[in-house]
């Protein structure tokens, strides 16, 4: 057993422990670990729905476009009287006329539990036909003002 | 002669310390690891799912189906439970020589496709199961099916639309 002298107070103790530094540094590469985990969850969580809600819009004015065109592109069209289980539509404000198209009406369109404004609009393009447009709008975020929108023309004799 | 003893060990305390800031870093780590994975799991089931790919096959096979069909023949279910129309089976039919059936009955949408004339059913196929609503409505020349599946787990709504392109 190793035995030191009182004598020998004079020697300068070596201390083993962790210095203000190295406790800091620490700290700071293990809150960049976390934050960069949660960056990632919550950026793959935002994505998922930006995702679903695209996809969703598409199906809504793929639906929108076909059931417009199959009454021929009437300009008397009304898709609220349509009684869609799972869809609800009824009229509000909507994203911009594209230019050079009249507006049939907005829409505020919901499923999914998701939430879309649409504008439907039309163009006669020559004698007997007739381009039917919809225009989807919506917030990435799902609240708030709409910062995403998707457009799908479709074209039918009349 | 008064002597001191170096211990090379660690004392309860700080071996108390450290096992508590163990568990804690463990626990943290367990839970974004189990958050992650249940994360994961909900994103993949919304595409991976049985509600969802069978509510995608039966939505397609409707659009292909009510695309190619005769909007002469259309017959719908004044419920909107059911749709029946007619379809060239190949470009050289001069008429309309089968028919297609969409059905939600119970907690299944079938489809049955067969001869037109005389009416011989050739096959009856499920496309989904767990169906909970599903209504079919003829606006013009367009069918429309909303299809709602949901397994306990998850619910699933499409919505398809499609012009009979076809006299």
């Amino acid at each position: 057993m190793k035995r030191y002298s009182a004598k020998k107070r004079g020697w300068r103790s070596k201390r083993n422990g962790f210095s203000l530094l190295d406790g800091i540094i620490a700290i700071v590469v293990l809150l960049i670990a976390i934050l960069g985990t949660a960056s990632y969850r919550y950026h793959s969580a935002l994505d998922e729905r930006k995702a679903a809600m695209q996809t969703s819009a598409t199906r809504v004015a793929l639906l929108l476009c076909e059931s417009w065109r199959g009454v021929q592109g009437a300009t008397t069209c009304d898709p609220t009287t349509w009684n869609l289980s799972g869809v609800t539509i009824s009229v509000g404000s909507g994203p911009a006329v594209p230019s050079d198209f009249t507006s049939l009406n907005s829409y505020r369109i919901t499923t999914n539990n998701y939430t879309y404004t649409a504008t439907l609009a039309w163009q006669n393009i020559s004698a007997g036909l007739r381009a039917l447009n919809v225009t989807l709008a919506w917030p990435t975020s799902g609240t708030g003002t709409a910062n995403t929108s998707y457009a799908l023309t479709s074209y039918t004799q009349y | 002669m008064q002597t001191y003893k170096i211990r090379k060990g660690f004392t309860l305390t700080e071996l108390m310390v450290a096992i508590s800031i163990s568990i804690i870093a463990i626990l943290a780590v367990a839970v974004t690891l189990s958050d992650g994975h249940r994360a994961w799991g909900h994103m993949y089931g919304n595409i991976n799912s049985e509600v969802a790919v069978q509510s995608l096959t039966a939505c397609k096979k409707f659009d292909a189906v009510v695309r190619a069909a005769s909007s002469n023949n259309c017959t719908i279910d004044p419920a909107g439970n059911w749709v029946e129309v007619s379809y060239y089976s190949s470009s050289s039919a001069a008429t309309p020589d089968r028919y297609a059936r969409f059905a939600w009955q119970g907690s299944q949408l079938s489809y049955e496709y067969g001869s037109f004339d005389p009416k011989t059913t050739i096959d009856i196929q499920t496309l989904c199961v767990n169906v909970t609503a599903c209504k079919f409505v003829k606006l013009g020349s367009s069918v429309q099916m909303v299809l709602t599946l949901n397994d306990n787990t998850r619910s699933v709504t499409v919505a398809s639309s499609n012009v009979m392109n076809n006299n």
